[in-house]
């Protein structure tokens, strides 16, 4: 019985390894290609034999690559910004209070996920010309300015908070837009920092109406400008790589450093 | 002095007093009504700017005829659009990609992750963890940044894959996986696959943990074995979990090709990999007919606010909770 | 048929030694009790029984064969969990077909067997019920059908009665009691409640961190127990305990007398100070402050009001003499010289 228990348990582990194999090897690949010459690029080595940074340099040169995070940067702060503000109030106000309509605002918030943004993308695109704001930061940024699953996950989160505390609070004589900053939000500080690090990435990885809005490579972020990268004929693949690793830096070090944090958000998140 | 407190809080019936008391009341009251309003209103105001009042546009839309060209302004034409989009080859063969990636991502989205959870589940917690983090990887990366990866290792003549699959003695000439009709659509189903299966595995993993060991325990005494405990306890008691992903897979799945769709074919070749969803994209933004794009969201949307609603109410109907 | 050898067994989980080393036999039909605090390893030591966990090493034998390193459906025990674990998506009559059915047992026999095993357990109205619907007395009962129909050489039960309310508890006590008699099958049976164990077990185990304290039926436990820790954990009020010289005595609060309330043969015979009185209806529980020690007094219940100022008195028969180790020991000539200083003396380490 002990036998067969183990033998299944490396079983187990194989296939484990085999999955994670094929999970991290193409960012192995990327990062490896990224530092091998023009004559060991196309080779199948695991390791440059000749490392060299002439990739990154060349990379460095041919696009506004910091100007291009930056842009990244802005949106998705930016973003997770003005989606965590709606989010808080409106969750707020939906389990603070009870008002006509409540049930029915809930409705059209949680349905309003079912609309693919292909069936909106023509009127939005008309709406940011002509209020002129394509080609900047906030005409990227306002049509994504509301998450509803952001709404939707303060509101559990709110509804799950102890009434005790807010109930003590209007006894203090603390008003409601009191109560919200100084009773709830302190508390819930990692439950909106966990959601700020999902927006954020979904921010970051926006694909899109960025790229329907932007034109110029340098008010790109740095996904859009890597695409014109991707497609074009020439064979810099070492730098293509050495582009494509820098433009995921940010996100992998964030995971990284915060990877029990973000796998568990998504499962928090994610379940409600 | 309790003369002058009386003065404050009269507590004489008077003629003048209750009125005085109403008419302050009735300001808090209206503002107190008004509130979850205000709190609301950034929403709701950006909501219906950026996502209700297009879609309305867009159905009104699918009934018209524009270039999107500044300076002119939509035709009504009725149905034509709609004809246009049925006699269109590209069109139908879209809806059938469609329901390709749809299908095909099943194994993804849902098997693949439903057994990577299962086992892991019994493991240690740190050896668990590592797994989750590594799988977890691909699911945050950026569409653009998986696409150049694959688009390198994928490459024909100088790709990692091509040369394994010859060196292995599999294949003895490179195949063209992107310009090839045949292997298109299969590369951007894996690639997008590839991506999905970290999400799916962390939702079922922690969907796992909620279901009671007993059970387990009192089916192995019950000389249940664990392919038998899968099927008995595992399935039933995960089927919320496994219907919420089944709906999203079935309602997603094809967004979540546009983008390497986009990066990677752009729908060919001769149309072999597009979707629904990129044929709207290039119908709106690329030949500039926004009738027929638009006429393409507005009947999809229809489509699958339906399918939304029948699995809806599938999943109510068998789903188990245990509480 | 059902006999269990509990042959040296031990567990240790990771650092943590959690069973000794256990020695135990446990009777054919017998209704055995595993006793003792929580964390003593009662319940580790029925899941090694069980098979739901495997011993650090020793020996199971369960109907005379070893089934150490068997998997439990191989061993013909059923178990009743703390929780019920009824299956929450089968109905009562699923719950309990659910084994039958993986023994491939016809179906006609499988209704003949359920049909029977509901009428035992009461439950035929509920058939088509799920867990959900139930009371916790009904899903016990459930749990308990589950177990029976499997015909098993023994049933295990871990605290199957800790969920439910004090009167349904003692209610099914009974139906316990009566089911093991209509059964004629081993019952092991763990629980924590001494009350519970005294007062449905023919023979009980106690336990204290993963070893065997003493074994035997309620009246030798309670009557002649072997060491301090039973002498202590069996009784309400606990047996109070008197450190002299280099000796443990004991003496159980109803072998002692108060004032003339109590007609006791008295060898010793001190003068105290009542703390406090609890009133418990049938009985009244003095705490007297002795020159021995805070002494508990169980008499009949008194409710008259009485002089704090008693005297309290106790024979040596009753006296229970323990080593330092904590363990009994027989009283000798050279102890009771040293023990009847006990009466003069004014100065005393008590504890």
């Amino acid at each position: 019985m002990i036998r067969q228990k183990k033998f299944l348990s490396v079983i187990q582990h194989l296939l484990l390894i085999i999955m994670c194999i094929i999970a991290i090897f193409p960012l192995y690949w990327m990062i490896n290609s990224s530092f091998k010459n023009d004559s060991e690029i196309f080779t199948a080595s695991f390791i440059p034999l000749k490392p060299t940074i002439a990739n990154y340099v060349y990379a460095f040169s041919s696009m506004p690559i910091i100007r291009m995070m930056f842009n990244s940067f802005s949106i998705a702060i930016l973003m997770t910004a003005l989606q965590l503000i709606t989010s808080l109030l409106a969750g707020y106000a939906l389990v603070r209070w009870k008002f006509r309509g409540r049930s029915f605002i809930y409705t059209v918030f949680s349905l309003s996920w079912l609309i693919p943004f292909q069936a909106i993308m023509i009127p939005n695109y008309v709406l940011i010309n002509k209020l002129g704001l394509n080609e900047q930061i906030l005409g990227v940024v306002l049509p994504f300015a509301v998450s509803t699953f952001a709404i939707l996950s303060l509101y559990q989160n709110f509804k799950a908070f102890p009434v005790a505390l807010v109930e003590a609070a209007r006894l203090d004589g603390e008003s409601d837009f009191g109560i919200l900053l100084r009773v709830i939000l302190p508390n819930i500080k990692s439950t909106v920092a966990s959601l700020g690090i999902l927006l954020f990435i979904n921010g970051w990885n926006e694909y899109l109406w960025p790229t329907l809005v932007t034109r110029q490579l340098q008010d790109e972020p740095i996904q859009i400008g890597l695409k014109s990268f991707v497609n074009s004929d020439t064979n810099m693949w070492g730098s293509l790589m050495a582009a494509t690793t820098i433009s995921c830096l940010p996100i992998l070090i964030i995971y990284l450093v915060l990877q029990k944090q973000v796998v568990n958000s998504f499962v928090r998140f994610g379940i409600k | 002095m309790s003369k002058s407190l009386e003065n404050n809080y009269p507590l004489s019936v008077s003629n003048e007093t209750p009125v005085f008391r109403k008419r302050t009341s009735k300001k808090v009251k209206i503002i107190k009504t008004l509130k979850p309003y205000f709190y609301l209103l950034p929403a709701i105001l950006l909501l219906g700017i950026w996502i209700y009042k297009p879609l309305v546009s867009t159905f009104i839309l699918a009934f018209e005829s524009w270039g999107m060209v500044p300076g002119t302004t939509p035709e009504p034409v009725g149905l034509e659009n709609f004809v246009r989009l049925f006699n269109n080859k590209d069109f139908l063969t879209s809806i059938l990609n469609t329901i390709f990636y749809t299908v095909g991502l099943f194994p993804f989205s849902i098997i693949i992750p439903l057994l990577l959870a299962v086992v892991t589940h019994g493991m240690m917690g740190k050896i668990k963890t590592v797994y989750r983090v590594i799988f977890f990887i691909p699911m945050i990366l950026a569409p653009v940044t998986v696409s150049a990866i694959w688009r390198w290792l994928f490459q024909p003549s100088t790709g990692l894959i091509n040369i394994a699959l010859i060196k292995m003695g599999l294949i003895h000439k490179n195949i063209s996986f992107f310009s090839d009709p045949h292997f298109a659509k299969w590369v951007i189903l894996f690639v997008t696959g590839w991506g999905l299966i970290g999400f799916s595995t962390i939702m079922f993993s922690a969907a796992l943990t909620s279901v009671n060991q007993d059970y387990y325990e009192a089916a192995s005494l019950d000389g249940s074995g664990k392919f038998k405990q899968f099927f008995d306890i595992t399935l039933p008691l995960l089927s919320p979990t496994i219907f919420f992903m089944i709906t999203m897979s079935i309602l997603f799945s094809s967004q979540f090709t546009f983008a390497y769709i986009d990066i990677l074919t752009s729908g060919g070749p001769f149309g072999s990999s597009t979707n629904i969803y990129y044929e709207m994209y290039k119908d709106g933004f690329s030949d500039l007919n926004v009738g027929l794009s638009s006429a393409a969201a507005a009947l999809f949307f229809c489509v699958f606010a339906i399918i939304a609603l029948v699995l809806n109410y599938v999943s109510r109907k068998f789903a188990f909770y245990d509480n | 048929m059902g006999n269990i050898i509990i042959n040296q067994i031990k567990k240790s989980f990771h650092l943590n030694e959690v069973l000794k080393g256990i020695d135990v036999e446990i009777p054919d039909g017998s209704f055995t009790i595993l006793l003792g605090p929580s964390g003593c390893g009662k319940s580790t030591l029925l899941r090694i029984i069980s098979g739901l966990e495997e011993p650090t090493s020793g020996k199971l034998f369960i109907n005379e064969e070893d089934v150490t390193f068997e998997e439990p459906k191989d061993r013909n025990i059923a178990m009743v969990f703390q929780n019920y674990a009824l299956y929450p998506h089968m109905t009562v009559y699923k719950n309990i077909e659910y084994g039958l059915k993986i023994k491939k047992v016809p179906k006609q026999e499988r209704e003949e067997i359920i049909q029977n095993v509901l009428k035992m357990v009461e439950l035929i109205e509920h058939v088509d019920k799920r867990p959900a619907q139930l009371s916790g007395g009904q899903r016990q009962r459930v749990a308990l059908a589950r177990a029976i129909v499997k015909r098993p050489y023994a049933f295990l039960m871990d605290e199957p009665l800790s969920n439910l309310d004090a009167k349904l508890r003692n209610q099914m006590r009974q139906e316990l009691i009566e089911l093991h008699q209509q059964l004629e099958t081993t019952f092991l049976y763990v629980t924590h409640d001494q009350v519970e164990a005294m007062s449905m077990g023919s023979h009980i185990i106690i336990m204290n961190q993963g070893e065997v304290m003493q074994q035997g039926t309620p009246k030798e436990i309670y009557t002649n127990p072997a060491n301090l820790f039973v002498a202590q954990f069996i009784g309400s009020p606990p047996t109070n305990i008197i450190e002299f010289e280099d000796m443990y005595l004991g003496i159980r609060p109803e072998d002692i007398g108060i004032v003339n309330t109590n007609q006791i043969e008295s060898d010793v015979n001190i003068s105290g100070k009542i703390l406090t009185t609890e009133q418990l209806g049938g009985e009244t529980i003095y705490r007297v402050k002795t020159h021995i020690g805070n002494l508990n007094v169980r008499i009949q219940s008194c409710w008259d009001e009485i002089n704090e100022d008693v005297d309290v008195r106790f024979s040596f028969d009753k006296l229970m003499v323990f080593n330092k180790e904590g363990n009994r020991v027989v009283k000798n000539d050279n102890m009771m010289r040293i023990i009847k200083k006990l009466k003069n003396e004014k100065e005393l380490v008590y504890s």
